[in-house]
This record gives C-alpha cells, structure tokens and sequence, in this order.
C-alpha cells in the first residue's frame, strides 16, 4: 500500500454525513492523510450491519472555524498547524458506497457476489482502505476466464475482468491520443486470447498489434504474434512493408474489384466527398452492371465520351458521372486491389478465425490512409457478418455455434458517426450485440463523434483521459452516477491509467493500467512455449530481437 | 429624621469659634509652663512640696531629677523579642439572659533578628461562675458584682498575668521587652480607696503578684525590659509640680482641679503631654520621675511605679515602669530604644502592641455572636432565657 | 511549576488546607506564607476519594479584610529585610490558592469529573508529583473543565499546566500534540483563542 498511514487497519476516518445519492462524507482522522488520498480510491466501510464497499470521489478542506476559512487566523507555528490538522482543519472525502460486502454479523454466509449498495452505512461507521481480499471479493480474483488488467489506483491487488462476461457485449476504450489506449487494447486482446473465449479480428490499422508496436519509453513493445506466434496470424495488405518491418505474413490479403458494394462506397461519402446524386448514381450503376461487375466496368471506361454515354443512358448528369468516376478510380490505385481477378482473403480471414487463431490485418504502407482502412474494414467487417449470420442461423438446426468473434478497429468513429453508423455494418453489429457471435471493440479518441445510440449499447467502457468536455459527456452519458465519476476521469493520469465501468464489473474501478512492453510484463502472461521464451530471454540478454 | 443636621452644624459652627479663642488662652498658657520648668528648681520644688502638700487639691510626683533633662540615644538593637498583651471583654449586660462576661487576651510575639518569626495568640476566657463573678467579703457576705470598674481592672491582672507567662516561656537569650497598653497604676480603682477587699484582690494578689514573678525573671537577666505604654496621656503630674513652684497665687487652690477660679498667671489646663512636645525632639526621652502618690500607691509595695515620657514620631508618649527598672540605667537605656524601635516599626506606635490588641479586639459582630451563642446553648440544655423587655424592645423596631 | 526544587520541598508535607470548598472551585490557604506551587500546578486533597484541581490564581493578602497593607520598604534594602523587621507580616499575611476541581480518583481509578461531594472545609491539601501529574493527564478530559469553568484568565492556567507538565515529561511533543488535539476540539469555533494557547505551549 502506497498509502503511509501507520495505523494498523489502514483506517481513513469516520462517516460524518451524506446521502445515497451525493455519497458519504467521511473526516479523516488522520489529518497527514489528505495529500495522500486520492480520488478513484477504493475504501471498505463498516457499517453496523452491513460491509460497504466504496470509491473516494472527492476531497476537501473543512474548518470547524470559520476565521479560518476568512484567512484571520494566521500562525507559521508548526506545532499549530499540527495540532489544528485533523481537529479544526481537517481533510474530508466524498465516499460514493457501491456494494455491499456481506453482512458483518454473518461473515460465513456471505454474499455470494457483491450486491449493488442499496443503503448507506451508519454515521460514525469507520472507513478504511480496501483490502486486497475487498477487492478480490468485488472483482474476482486471477484465473482462467478473469483476466488481470491492472491495479486498482494506489493498491498492489490485482484487478481482473471477467473475459467471458466482458465478450459476450461491444466494448470501447477511449482516451485522448497517448492515454494508452493501444497499450490496453493489447492486453484486453491477449485476455481473450488467453481465455480462448472469443476469436479476434484486429484492424491494425497503424501495425502496432501484430508485430512491433511502438512505445514512447522503450522504443518497441512486442506485437501478438510475437508473443503468441501459435495462436495469432498477421495478414498483410502489403507484403513489402511487413518484410521490411522483418515479418513474413501469414497471408497476403487482396481484394477483388467485384467485391465491392455500394455499402462500401457510401461509407467513404464524406472521404470521397461524394454527393448524394453520386452515390445515388453508385446504387443505379451497382443495378446497371450488376452487383459483380459494377465497379470493373465503370472505372473500365475510358474517355470523357463514354462516360457521358452511359450518363446519358442512366440518366444522370455527364458531371456527376465523371466527377464519381475520378474519385472511385482512387480505390483502383490501391496495390490491394486486383483489377482482373476476385480473392479468397475474407474467406481465409474467416476460416482462420474458426479455427481459433486471431487474425492481426497489417494496414503496411497504408497505414494512414483512411480510405484504405474505411475500405477494408467495412468490406471484410460486412462480409464476416453476413458470414455469421449465415452460420448461426444454420447452427441452430446443427446445434453447433461459430466461434465468436470479435472485431477491434481503432479510430471507430469514421465508422460509427451518427450519419452513417445507422448505415453501416457497424451500427448493426453494435447494435445486435452477440446475436450473432460478432461483437467489436471499439477504440477511439473522439467518443463525442460516435453514435450516442451506439455508445449506449456498449457493454464495458475503458476510458483514459479525456479532457474535453463533449468527449467526457459522450463516454458518461446514461451511466449511473456519472456525476461523480466525471471527477474521476478529468482527474486520471495521462498515461496508463483508466476508468473502468459497465457490463462486465460490478463497480466502476480506476486502474493502473497493466505494465506491457518489459520481459517481466511479457512473463507475466505465462508463456511457456519454448521458441517464445528463447526470443524473450534473448532480448533480454542483448537488448535486441 | 433621627438627628437634625442644619440645627446641629449650626452649633458646631458655634464650638469651633469658642475653640479658637481658648486656644489662644491655651497657647500662652503653655508658653508660661515651658516657662515654669525653664525656671525649676528641685530644691525648691522639693521644699513647698514639703510645706503645702496637705493645702494641694492635687497630687504631685516626685522629681529627683531635673525634669527639663533630654536623654537620646543610639543604641540601635536589631536582635531581639518582644511580647505585648492587650485585653478586652464583654461586659455583663443586665438585660442579657444570663450573668457572665468575658475577657479576651490578645498576645504577640516578634522575634526580631536572623530567625525573625511572630507568634499570635487570642484567648477568651469566660467567667460565668458564680464566685468568679463576685468580690465576696467574708467578714459581712457582702458581695459586690465585677463589673465596670471592677471588670476593667480584672482585665488588667489577666493581662498581666499573660504578659508573665510570655515572659516566662521566653528565652532569656535575646534581648526582650515586655509591653503592657494603658497604665499600670490600676486608676480605675480610685473610688474604691477605702475597699479593703477589692484592692487586696485586685492589686495585692492580682497586680503585685505578677509584678512579682515578672521582676524574678527580669532581675535574673540583665537584657530584659518591662513597660507600659501609654499614648496620647492625658496626664498632668509634672504640669502639677510646676503649678506648685510657679503658681503666684497665695492659694494655690486654683486650676482645672481647684476650688476657686484659675488665677490669670496659672498654668492649669496643660497637659504634659503639650509640655514635653517642646521639650523633647523625637527619640528623646524625659528623664524618669515617681508617679504621684495616691490612695492606691501603697498596695504596690516595692514596685513604686515610675513613667517617663518619650517623643515617637513627633508624638508624646508615656511610659510607666515599676521602679526596678526605672532606677536601672542600663535597663532604662534598653527600654528606650526598644521601645524606639517599636514604635518605628509600628509608624508610631509599638508594633506588637498593636498586633495584640487586634488579638484581643471583640468587634460587635462578635459580641453579637457570643449573646446568640451563649442563647443557643442554654436553650438547648432547656434552661429558661430571661430577658427584660427592655431589651425585646431594642430587638425589635416598629413603626 | 513542579520543579525538582519543589519536589524536595514538598515531599509529603501539605502545603495548606482547603478553606472554602465547592464542587467546582476550592480556596486552599497555604500554611506558610508565600510557600505555594505555581498557577496551573495540580493538587489533591481529600483521603477516600482524592479530589485533584488545578491552581488557577494565587493571592497573598491581609488576613484581616478590614486591615489594609501598607508600604513598609521605604527604608528597607530588600524586601527580605522588611520581612525580617517585621516578623508579624507572616502571621498577618496569608497565602491562599484559588483552584478549580478538574477530577477525583476512587479506588484508583481517575476520573476527569467533578466529584459528587466535594472536599471537607480544613482538608490537607498536597502538591501532586510530576509522576502523579502525569498520571492524571494520560487523558485530558480534564481540559473540557477547565475549559468551562467561567475564569477569565484560564488560558493562562491551561497554559502554565501543560508547559510545565507536559514539558517536564519524557516524550513531551506527543503528550502536547495530545493535548493540543482536545483543545481544538474543544475551541473547534474559536480558533483564535485556540492559536494562541498553542502557540505558547509549543514549546
Ligand atoms: N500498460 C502500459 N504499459 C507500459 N506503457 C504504457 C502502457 N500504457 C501506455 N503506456 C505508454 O504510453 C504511451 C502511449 O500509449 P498508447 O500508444 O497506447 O496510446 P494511445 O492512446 O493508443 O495513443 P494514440 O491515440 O496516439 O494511438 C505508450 O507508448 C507507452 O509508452
Ligand atoms: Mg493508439
């Protein structure tokens, strides 16, 4: 425990007032210990019957004089100061009681689980630090199906998330740039992984999952393939780039120009700056060709002339056709794109991930490009999910469901603004949640952009910080007690550390998010295969791979 | 209005007028006693004292020395005790429940030196017997109840007696000084000259007898004093001889104390006091003379009374001391400066004489007290209460 | 101040007696003039049930309300010698003690109380050690008497308590935090008065 406080019990103060719904003020006892309580703290409080289980949610200053507070009273003594700490100064905290332990008159018959906190604990009731068998007790302790994320702030007992539970919905970890987003990302990734409850399809799109990520301390962290190489497959859409980074892929993904849809194109509208006469043009086009050839025979046209023919034919503006035609012909320049022949990639895609391996997809080269990355995901995305749909309506008769998947795309909110998210295969996913096995993990840095309707469906929210204020509201919007825990998260660190809440946890929690990126951290998931552990300890030795 | 103030400020108004012509009277009647004594002669003094002391309506001392003699001195003595007694009572009242009364001795010692220390005492003694109220004459059975006079000199011999015990109980290594308040002539006794029976009780066995004790301690030691102090004296025995050797008059039956009105030239009316006032400057001490004879003088046996007068803090005192200590030079020189110091210590008068008649003071609260007190127990002990009516009345007031 | 000094002074001697007693105030007049502990000093009296208070004024005066004192040092070189001119001043003079009854002790036990009865009129009064000082302050409820007994000066007394107890024992600064702590308490809303009893106790 961080907390230097040399009382036994590490007891904090006594409930002096508040309410279930403003939360409980406590009075430290201990005057030394304002400037080390912190805000997101966990505390057990014993009432007269029941033990609660509580979050500090704020701190203050009280007086029992209001001189004091007038500035009047004045003394440099430290003998003064010392004494009137704790008895006519004093530090006081906002405890919001979460849960109720169990009842302190039968500890034997404990709850089973913590149960939301109903009523508050008597005054007077003592408040303390929470235990690490508190915190055991409210969020399971490390095993097969919980993962173990972080530390709850200020506290070395392990916090674990049920991996199982946390699947079955669509999560989001937000976060200003640099919070750490990716960083636990990677670890909610290997939870999974780990529990081998659900298959991942990760949209790499920066390659910071699948082989090397950077990290801003020790330059590069290693990707899932590297630590789980058995269990994770990194597909390319740039072969070149993956080699150069020192990987040979598992599969080279290419797409067929016949593979795109008007689905496709009408989520790139704002990238490609289409009108909505072209992309009804787009839909008339798809009719005309036919949904195969539509996009190789239109971008096959050569010439002013025949496009203001087929305008003409469709009757659409010759300018809306020829301006639609310059954009699309940008998707044609992708070196993912072959113009003559259609691919298997989202067929591979989906047969590794019924097998059980998580599929990393490598943006390479493309890796800021938006439209390739809008491109590839919707098309692989809406394509697995008509899989899906297929597969578990078949398995119903077959009684043999597909694996779930779940599917992580950074920078989710190019999929899920509230113009197009209704649109898209995404909205639908979010939405269906795990009708059909398909749930996403959302990443992103401006939730304000998202969807309110689709933020509300997320089970789990992870959220670093966040300083603006549309971002904040996004992320608390329709949680309980957002109030207080709008505090909590303007008052994170900027790095490594989250606000967890939702579905998956009986309380909210702040958290120290779990080191990744030293050998230890890489131990620490307990990796036993030979070939891994070699690389591991070579790294170490000579500080290269 | 019990007492009318405008009536009686004008009559004070007209007092003070008359004092002020007597004091002229009286000024130049002291310019002619300082006169008298500047023109005395012993020889001469002691001769008419011979011729005319059966025509004398007064009494005179007798003067061995030059009464115009100074003595000072510069004996300072910083180590030394002094006890003091004082008294007073209760008087019998007629109109209290029952006869008694009570006396109360007030005694200080100051031990003055490196082991300065101070001992006070305050001792009520209630005589309420009956033979302890009466002077029994065992020839007649008359009785004769002790009170006013009588219970003042009764007084007296218990001071006396107190003064002894001090006295006895002290160390004999210091300097020590005795001091009785008022005179140790018991005056109060006058009218009882021819009362065999009360004089042999109070000044035979009363007085000389602790006269006695008191002159076997003190002529044991050669540093031990004993003195009585009167302040303020009223006495005129030296204005009296001077009146016998200056007063031209054929008869000398004149002055306050004569027959006939005062002559012009007579010095009657000063008081002694007035006389050595400017005489002595202020430590100075009189030369010692033998008190008057009177009717009681001879009761006194061997310890002829003697006084002397000092001038402390510009007053004049008296102080009266059996002879054995008043032939006593160096004695006389000790009591001088003793008595000195006393009274510097005391802004003018004896310290320790002070300390022991606050001792001995019985305030009316007091007195109160005792009557209620005395009420209560006899009522307890269910013995009936007498009280006069007179005294119901002055209990209650109504209107 | 209990001082080592007046420790041998008085060892076991009383120091005077109880003259004019109460439940919350006693009059204790000394039994040798000028020979008292200092203001704030704890004393007992009493024998069954010990009745401690803290001596809060000290007062040298005429036993004789109606005899005034008067200057004697005019020619005097000390005063000592004025005292020994005038050997009748001790008797003259007394020393008394104005305390306020902050607790008794019954069968051992201590109580930070006012005692149901109070001390009897002629009780010898004793100096209380400083083991048996600081045995009675291991709490300091006493404080919240002492505290509102209606004395005008009894921070002073406060003060010269806990200074010369507290500051007299082995651990002193804990003992005062302690202390200080009940005043606050107790002075929550007069912080004023609070600062500056303890910043003359602080030591
Ligand atoms: N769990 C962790 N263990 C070790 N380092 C971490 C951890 N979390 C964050 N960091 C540090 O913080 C840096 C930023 O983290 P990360 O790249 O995950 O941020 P991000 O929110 O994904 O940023 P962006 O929005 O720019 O992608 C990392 O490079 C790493 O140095
Ligand atoms: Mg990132």
């Amino acid at each position: 425990m961080t907390m230097n406080i040399d009382n036994n019990e590490s007891s904090l103060g006594i409930v002096i007032s508040g309410s279930l719904s403003e939360g409980i003020r406590v009075r430290l006892t201990n005057p030394t210990t304002v400037e080390l309580v912190k805000v997101g703290t966990f505390v057990s409080i014993n009432g007269e019957n029941l033990k609660f289980f509580g979050v500090i949610t704020d701190i203050s200053l009280g007086a029992s004089d209001h001189n004091i507070e007038y500035g009047s009273i004045e003394s440099s003594n430290t003998f003064v100061k010392e004494v009137m700490s704790g008895t006519t100064t004093f530090g006081e905290i906002i405890v919001h009681p979460m849960l109720t332990l169990y009842n302190t008159e039968d500890i034997d018959t404990a709850f089973e689980k913590p149960l939301p906190a109903k009523t508050i604990p008597n005054h007077f009731a003592k408040v303390s630090s929470a235990t690490e068998q508190d915190i055991e007790r409210v969020f399971g302790s490390e095993s097969d199906n919980v993962f173990w994320v972080g530390h709850p702030l200020d506290m070395e007992s392990k916090l674990c998330l049920n991996i199982k539970e946390l699947v079955t919905r669509t999560n989001g970890v937000f976060g200003k740039s640099g919070t750490g987003k990716t960083f636990l990302t990677r670890l909610l990734l290997i939870g999974i992984l780990q529990s081998d409850s659900a298959s991942n399809l990760i949209f790499d799109m920066a390659n910071e999952y699948g082989w090397r990520g950077y990290s801003e301390n020790i330059n590069e962290v290693k990707g899932l393939k590297q630590l789980f190489p058995s269990k994770v497959a990194v597909f390319s859409l740039d072969e070149t780039n993956s080699k150069k980074r020192g990987l040979t892929p598992d599969y080279v993904v290419k797409f067929g120009l016949e593979e795109i849809e008007y689905g496709d194109i009408a989520i790139l509208k704002d990238l490609l700056n289409l009108t909505d006469l072209a992309l009804d043009a787009v839909y008339v086009l798809e009719h005309h060709y036919g949904r195969k050839n539509w996009l190789k025979m239109f971008l096959s046209l050569q010439g002013r002339d025949s496009i203001s023919n087929i305008a003409e034919k469709l009757n659409f503006h010759e300018g809306t056709l020829i301006s639609l035609h310059n954009r699309l012909s940008r998707i044609h320049r992708f070196n993912f794109i072959d113009k003559t022949q259609s691919h298997q990639s989202v067929e591979k895609i989906l047969e590794y991930l019924q097998r059980g391996i998580h599929v990393v997809l490598e943006f390479g080269r493309y890796e800021h490009n938006a439209l390739a990355y809008i491109l590839v995901t919707n098309l692989i995305t809406r394509r697995i999910h008509q899989k899906y749909v297929e597969l578990t309506e078949t398995s119903f008769t077959k009684n043999k469901k597909p694996k779930p998947i779940v599917i992580t795309i950074e920078e989710a909110h190019r999929f899920l603004t509230p113009s197009i998210a209704p649109k898209t295969i995404f909205g639908t996913i979010a939405r269906e949640m795990r009708k059909y096995n398909v749930t996403l993990l959302i990443v992103d840095q401006r939730p304000s952009s998202i969807d309110g309707e689709i933020m509300s469906q997320i089970g789990t929210k992870f959220a670093c910080l966040l300083d603006n204020e549309k971002d904040v509201d996004a992320v608390l919007t329709g949680v309980h007690g957002s109030r207080k825990l709008r505090s909590v998260l303007a008052s994170l660190d900027s790095k490594q550390q989250a606000l967890i809440f939702g579905h998956s946890l009986p309380m909210p929690v702040v958290i120290k998010t779990r080191e990744y990126g030293t050998p230890e951290s890489y131990r620490s998931f307990g990796i036993s295969n030979k070939q891994d552990q070699i690389e591991i300890d070579r790294e170490e030795l000579f500080g290269e791979n | 209005m019990s007492l009318n103030l405008l009536k009686t400020a004008k009559q004070i108004d007209v007092m003070a007028t008359n004092i002020s012509g007597r004091q002229n009277v009286h000024l130049e009647k002291i310019k002619k006693a300082i006169n008298a004594i500047n023109q005395f002669s012993i020889e001469n003094f002691k001769q008419l004292k011979n011729e005319k002391s059966n025509e004398l309506s007064f009494v005179v001392p007798t003067i061995v020395e030059h009464p115009k003699n100074r003595y000072s001195t510069t004996n300072k003595i910083y180590e030394y005790c002094v006890m003091a007694v004082d008294g007073s009572q209760i008087e019998m009242d007629r109109h209290a429940p029952t006869t008694c009364f009570l006396i109360n001795i007030g005694t200080c010692t100051l031990k003055y030196g490196n082991a300065a220390k101070s001992i006070f005492s305050s001792t009520p003694i209630l005589y309420a017997k009956n033979d302890e109220l009466v002077i029994k004459n065992e020839l007649n059975y008359s009785e004769r109840l002790i009170e006013g006079d009588l219970l003042a000199a009764k007084r007296s011999v218990d001071e006396i007696k107190f003064l002894g015990k001090l006295l006895k109980k002290s160390s004999a290594q210091l300097p020590r000084i005795c001091l009785l308040d008022g005179s140790l002539q018991m005056i109060s006794l006058k009218g009882y000259y021819n009362d065999e029976i009360v004089l042999h009780e109070f000044i035979e066995s009363g007085m000389v007898t602790e006269l006695n004790k008191i002159k076997s301690i003190i002529t044991e030691s050669t540093n031990t004093v004993f003195a009585s102090y009167i302040s303020y004296p009223n006495s005129t025995d030296i204005i009296n001889a001077l009146k016998l050797t200056s007063c031209q008059s054929e008869s000398i039956k004149c002055g306050r104390f004569g027959n006939e009105q005062s002559c012009s030239e007579c010095i009657g009316g000063v008081l002694d006091r007035e006389l050595f006032s400017t005489i002595l400057s202020p430590g100075e001490r009189s030369s010692v003379f033998y008190a008057s004879e009177n009717s009681l003088s001879e009761y006194y046996q061997d310890h002829r009374i003697m006084f002397f007068y000092i001038n402390v803090n510009n007053e004049i005192a008296r102080i009266e001391i059996p002879q054995w200590i008043g032939e006593n030079s160096k004695l006389l020189e000790l009591l001088h400066s003793l008595i000195l110091d006393q009274c510097a210590k005391g802004k003018g008068y004896p310290v320790s004489l002070m300390e022991a008649h606050e001792q001995a003071v019985i305030t009316n609260a007091d007195r109160k007290t005792f009557i209620t007190m005395i009420e209560k127990t006899l009522h307890h002990q269910n013995i009936p209460i007498y009280t006069s009516m007179k005294n119901h009345s002055k209990n209650l007031r109504w209107l | 101040m209990i001082n080592k000094n007046q420790e041998e002074k008085y060892p076991k001697s009383p120091i005077g007696e109880v003259i004019e007693t109460s439940a919350f105030n006693l009059t204790i007049q000394c039994h040798k003039l000028y020979e008292s502990p200092a203001i704030g000093s704890l004393i007992k009296c009493g024998t069954e049930t010990i009745v401690y208070s803290v001596i809060s004024n000290i007062k040298t005066q005429s036993l004789d309300t109606t005899r005034t004192t008067i200057a004697l040092a005019q020619n005097a070189f000390s005063v000592e010698d004025v005292y020994q001119e005038n050997p009748q001043l001790q008797n003259l003079l007394s020393t008394s003690l104005n305390t306020i009854v902050v607790g008794y002790k019954q069968n051992t036990h201590i109580n930070h109380e006012i005692p149901s009865i109070p001390p009897k009129i002629h009780d010898l009064t004793y100096c209380c050690t400083l083991e048996e000082t600081l045995e009675f302050s291991q709490t300091f409820g006493f404080l919240r008497i002492l505290r509102s007994s209606n004395n005008a000066h009894i921070d002073d007394v406060i003060v010269s308590f806990l200074r010369s107890t507290l500051g007299n024992s082995k651990n002193p600064s804990q003992l005062l935090l302690r202390a200080g702590q009940e005043l606050a308490r107790l002075l929550k809303d007069d912080t004023q008065r609070l600062t500056q009893i303890l910043e003359r106790v602080s030591l």
